[in-house]
């Protein structure tokens, strides 16, 4: 380990690392641009570097990104990555009440902590992971799915139904595009800019960034005050202790969904949060300012970085879309992940392990000195703020494509998305359906397939059966606290009517 | 003042239009083959989903009480509408006019839009955003950004 380390701290490699974080914190923050659009533009400039000083620049990039996503999700209500979507509920109602650096602080220490118990625990049962991962068949991924789905009860505020008409609504955008499996064009009209479906990454910038920009175009203009002095703001040590559960969960959730391939920083989130507002004493106030759903959410999001590296590393499969990227730039130096990757390049994944422990750590002053000058971005008058996101929003989303298709399907997102916050239908949801939809789509339908049409084979996978029973419990469980709650005022009502 | 009631009639019957859209659309594709469902499974699934669902917020807004409508900002539909139409005119002039002429109107034009003061902070604050995002975007992450008009 200590040669690992040595090889880690070489002064090159350090200042890749370094400026790969800042970049990665900065690309984070920016709407548009997400952790695998980011660590694939810098792919083709490690090529000319040495394989470990370039993968370490490309981890930098992908653990700042994830740490930057924090950042616009606290300050403008914008996940800056998909990953950060969760951050928003309670980082952007902190920052309206004055509390944005403390937002950041606490994102940025999760966010840190997760990632490294991520990579001790990478370090620790790499292998032994990695091989009951791959034994998730299809039921499982389904049922895996459907658990994700159903915490779209939790992550709607107001009205469960229309959170969940949102989820539905969000897991039918996902069908438009070639069908999975039989590959058939459904609801593409005939436009071939439709058959690789809505690229969600410009749906998303609609949804949160375009309608939130509507919103605050349409309101009285006033100017944005932060009564609290902008500097570094700390937890206090009972802070501390409340977020300690939030921290605990997001870690443990964040790196197994990291190493269940398919399942990434956005999902991860969403669960961690769920469980964290479930666990509560005070569970009302999430979504409202609660410290600990920030720090469930961004402390999940960073810890996947280190969870996705135990499939990809060990068995060749990403566990996420930045480990897809990674896995190519490995192939490119001539490194071939897979079970041989830790005989034949030993010293590589160890040095590769230290220099992902290194970025969590290095994350941390990069991110707590840097919060200040971030949390000042709030006070920036509005009509420059909002049509400068706009920009930022129309860049990111054509960056994807190189067409003014993903613009469109921003605005039109953004567009519809605002009428519907009109009417309080919350967008959470529609993420969560559009990111969950294929993959429970697909696995059903191949389970089926394999087990000929038997649905009833899903009951034989123990792993499937207890995802079942928690999406049952998670469905069943705000109608029971619901009932209770209604049990228990109508018990307190005086006995006569005046 | 919009009725509050017709205003949140709309949405549950746009949903349950979209339900019985979704289906009818869906009995096209073909069936599935051994056993496992075919393309137009999930589709329907959904639309069954969305339809019960609006239906149910259907329900429950012709029940609800009668509420006063709530105020809003004056003339905020109008500034929403020529906002969105400022950035759709953004957009479909970013290729034609190049990625810097384009921001830097859109961004002067906008912010003079929506604050009629301060024409020269305006300027300077639209070009160094478009400086710092060409910066950021073009040059660091290299991007491809249609710089100069007609793809010159």
């Amino acid at each position: 380990m200590i040669e690992a380390i040595t090889a880690a701290i070489q002064p090159q490699t350090l200042i890749l690392m370094m400026l790969g974080l800042v970049g990665g914190v900065i690309a984070g923050a920016l709407p548009g641009l997400t952790a695998t659009m980011s660590v694939a533009l810098l792919v083709p400039f490690t090529f000319a570097l040495d394989p470990l000083p370039g993968l370490i620049m490309l981890l930098g990039i992908y653990i700042g990104t994830m740490h930057g996503g924090a950042i616009s999700a606290v300050l403008i209500n914008t996940p800056g990555t998909p990953a950060a979507a969760a951050t928003c509920f309670d980082g952007y109602a902190l920052a309206k009440q004055g509390k944005a650096s403390l937002a950041l602080n606490v994102s940025t220490l999760s966010g840190a902590v997760g990632g490294i118990f991520s990579v001790f625990v990478l370090m620790a049962v790499a292998e032994q992971v990695a091989g009951m991962a791959l034994k998730i068949g299809y039921f499982e991924m389904f049922a895996i799915a459907l658990f994700g789905l159903s915490i779209i009860t939790s992550v709607s505020e107001g009205s469960t139904a229309k959170g969940l008409i949102m989820g539905a609504l969000g897991m039918l955008i996902s069908a438009v595009g070639f069908d999975p499996i039989d590959a058939f064009p459904r609801f593409t009209f005939g436009n071939a800019d439709l058959y690789e479906g809505i690229s969600y990454i410009p749906l998303l910038i609609g949804v949160f960034a375009i309608a939130e920009a509507l919103e605050q175009v349409g309101a009285k203009l006033q100017k944005t005050e932060v009564k609290e002095k902008i500097r570094n703001i700390f937890p206090s040590r009972r802070e501390i202790v409340r977020i300690l559960p939030a921290v605990g969960i997001g870690s443990i959730i964040g790196t197994i969904m990291g190493a269940v391939p398919g399942a990434g920083g956005d999902i991860a989130a969403f669960m961690a949060y769920d469980q964290t507002k479930k666990v509560s004493r005070e569970p009302e106030k999430f979504g409202k300012g609660a410290i600990e759903g920030v720090a469930a959410a961004e402390c999940a999001n960073n810890a996947v970085t280190g969870g996705a590296m135990i499939p990809m590393l060990t068995l060749g499969i990403p566990g996420d879309s930045v480990t897809a990227v990674l896995l190519g730039a490995l192939m490119v130096h001539g490194i071939r992940p897979g079970p041989r990757l830790f005989e034949e390049n030993a010293a590589l994944v160890a040095a590769l392990f230290a220099g992902l422990l290194i970025a969590n750590l290095a994350a941390l002053p990069v991110c707590l000195l840097g919060a200040p000058l971030f949390a000042r971005a709030i006070t920036i008058p509005r009509h420059f703020l909002w049509p400068l996101v706009t920009v930022l929003c129309v860049v990111g989303s054509f960056s994807m494509t190189n067409s003014l298709f993903s613009v469109g399907i921003m605005l039109a997102a953004g567009g519809f998305g605002f009428l519907l916050k009109t009417q309080k239908y919350p967008m959470g949801p529609l993420v969560l359906g559009v990111i969950l939809g294929p993959i429970a789509e697909e696995n059903l339908r191949n389970a089926m397939l394999a087990s000929r049409g038997n649905f009833l084979e899903i009951f034989r996978s123990p792993v499937a059966v207890v995802f079942l029973l928690l999406t049952a419990a998670s469905l069943l469980l705000p109608a029971f606290q619901e009932w209770k709650k209604s049990r228990n005022n109508r018990n307190s009502q005086p006995d006569h009517l005046e | 003042m919009a009725n509050p009631l017709l205003k949140e009639l709309i949405a549950p019957t746009f949903f349950i239009a979209l339900s019985v859209w979704v289906w009818v659309h869906a009995g096209g594709m073909p069936a599935g083959e051994g056993g496992a469902p075919g393309p137009a499974f999930f589709p329907r699934l959904i639309a069954a989903a969305i339809g019960l669902l609006g239906f149910f917020l259907l329900i429950t807004a012709l029940r609800a009480p009668k509420t006063e409508a709530e105020k809003s900002a004056p003339g905020g539909a109008a500034k929403i509408i020529a906002f969105l139409a400022m950035l759709t005119a953004y957009a479909a002039l970013l290729l034609p006019l190049g990625f810097i002429l384009s921001t830097f109107m859109f961004l002067l034009a906008a912010a003079q839009w929506m604050r009629r003061r301060g024409v020269v902070a305006n300027i300077v604050f639209s070009a160094a955003a478009t400086a710092a995002v060409y910066a950021i975007f073009g040059l660091l992450l290299k991007v491809s950004l249609p710089i100069l008009p007609f793809g010159m």
